[in-house]
């Protein structure tokens, strides 16, 4: 499964538009390491940019969703929250077996990019489309 | 007045022995940022009670023999955040994948489908089921569809079984649903009474021991509820889900969640999708 970037994705905030765009374009290159077809990063060099970057827009988004009085704010982070955890758990997991590309871990992120920016943040997209 | 300067304050060891209580009651592990979560919502609840402290609270919690107050604690502490067709790859899978093969694998009977929607919340999810099950062409009249919904919190399982939603609510919903199901009174979408009778309701502890059910479920959706679980209470949830699952059956999980790491006897189908061997 690869993630095209859309429409129902765009939530409103150019810099917030364009982290998500940037983590799903790593996710997409994470896809291509699996599936063999790119071999120019390493998959852990990878995932540790996607761990920063994450890092970054979740605290940034968190920060402007708090300033805006966001009444669902505790619930995103508890995603955002989880979503490390299981970073920072593939990646531990990841690096004990040698670093092997796996499909089943971008499947996952693929699939929580989906639903968390399709799905999760579009319930704020309200606030900046006024 | 905002209470987050005035009302009664929570110290550290306070909110210690209350994630504690909650976490042994109910397998929610209360992470720092639910403190002020807590106060919040528990501040009106002591003062009601003609209470000054949290660890007065905390005493009565305790002492309370019918568990009311216990009830109205895990009540003010769990997460409620649902939609209509939330995750929407997961009812798009019951309608390509699952139903048709299920349906195939029952041809000769029973002609019953089971569904359990494990922590129903206001009612969005099983609804949004029952939808998909009643949308689909080959459950024919023949077919008993069993939907069970179920939630630690009274207050949700209240507000589920009214089926009433506003407008705003709405939105994830395909249009030609929200006039077939619901009926429009006052400013609120309220679903018809033959369609709420079909799922039934029922408080349910999901870290309770043993699961009583007599038969087995070919769909279970338990959604967004295994990432305030700890790793040992996850595996044991899993252990009993996988008890409960027909031959075949599925298990839907939340898109934060994932058994990557977790010991199951599960088949990974695709992200967040499981199935029973």
């Amino acid at each position: 499964m690869k993630l095209e970037w859309g429409d129902k994705y765009i939530v409103g905030h150019k810099p917030f538009d364009n982290q998500h765009l940037a983590m799903v374009e790593l996710i997409g290159q994470m896809t291509e390491l699996a599936e063999k077809k790119g071999e120019k990063k390493s998959w852990i060099a990878l995932l540790d940019e996607l761990i920063s970057l994450a890092l970054e827009h979740f605290s940034e988004e968190e920060a402007e969703l708090e300033k805006r009085g966001y009444n669902e704010l505790l619930e995103h982070q508890d995603e955002h929250r989880n979503l490390l955890n299981e970073l920072f758990e593939i990646r531990g997991r990841q690096e004990k077996e040698g670093g092997q590309p796996s499909l089943e871990v971008t499947e996952f992120l693929a699939n929580w990019m989906a639903v968390h920016v399709g799905e999760t943040d579009g319930r704020y997209r309200r606030l900046f489309n006024k | 007045m905002d209470d987050k300067y005035f009302g009664i304050v929570i110290n550290d060891r306070e909110f210690e022995t209350f994630r504690e209580l909650i976490y042994q009651e109910s397998g929610i592990r209360l992470r720092d940022n639910k403190k002020d979560l807590l106060r919040q919502r528990l501040n009106k609840r002591i003062r009601a009670l003609g209470l000054g402290t949290f660890s007065e609270y905390y005493k009565l919690v305790n002492e309370d023999r019918s568990r009311k107050e216990l009830t109205e604690l895990i009540d003010a502490v769990s997460t409620n955040v649902t939609s209509f067709f939330r995750e929407i790859k997961h009812f798009e899978f019951l309608t390509e994948k699952a139903i048709p093969e299920i349906l195939n694998k029952k041809k000769n009977g029973p002609f019953e489908f089971r569904v359990w929607s494990a922590a129903c919340s206001t009612g969005e999810e099983p609804y949004s089921m029952l939808f998909t099950l009643l949308e689909n062409e080959g459950l024919t009249s023949k077919w008993n569809i069993k939907l069970l919904a179920t939630d630690i919190s009274t207050k949700v399982l209240q507000k589920a079984i009214k089926g009433s939603y506003p407008a705003t609510k709405m939105d994830s919903l395909p249009g030609g649903l929200l006039n077939k199901y619901f009926d429009l009174v006052d400013d609120d979408y309220v679903l018809k009474q033959k369609f709420r009778a079909m799922v039934n309701f029922r408080w349910f502890n999901l870290i309770t021991a043993r699961f009583p059910f007599k038969h087995k479920f070919d769909i279970i959706f338990c959604r967004n509820v295994m990432i305030y679980f700890d790793k040992p209470t996850r595996e044991e949830l899993i252990r009993k889900f996988t008890g409960a699952l027909a031959p075949g059956g599925y298990l839907c999980i939340g898109h934060s969640e994932s058994l990557a790491n977790t010991s199951h006897e599960l088949k990974y189908v695709q992200p967040t999708i499981y199935q029973k061997l």
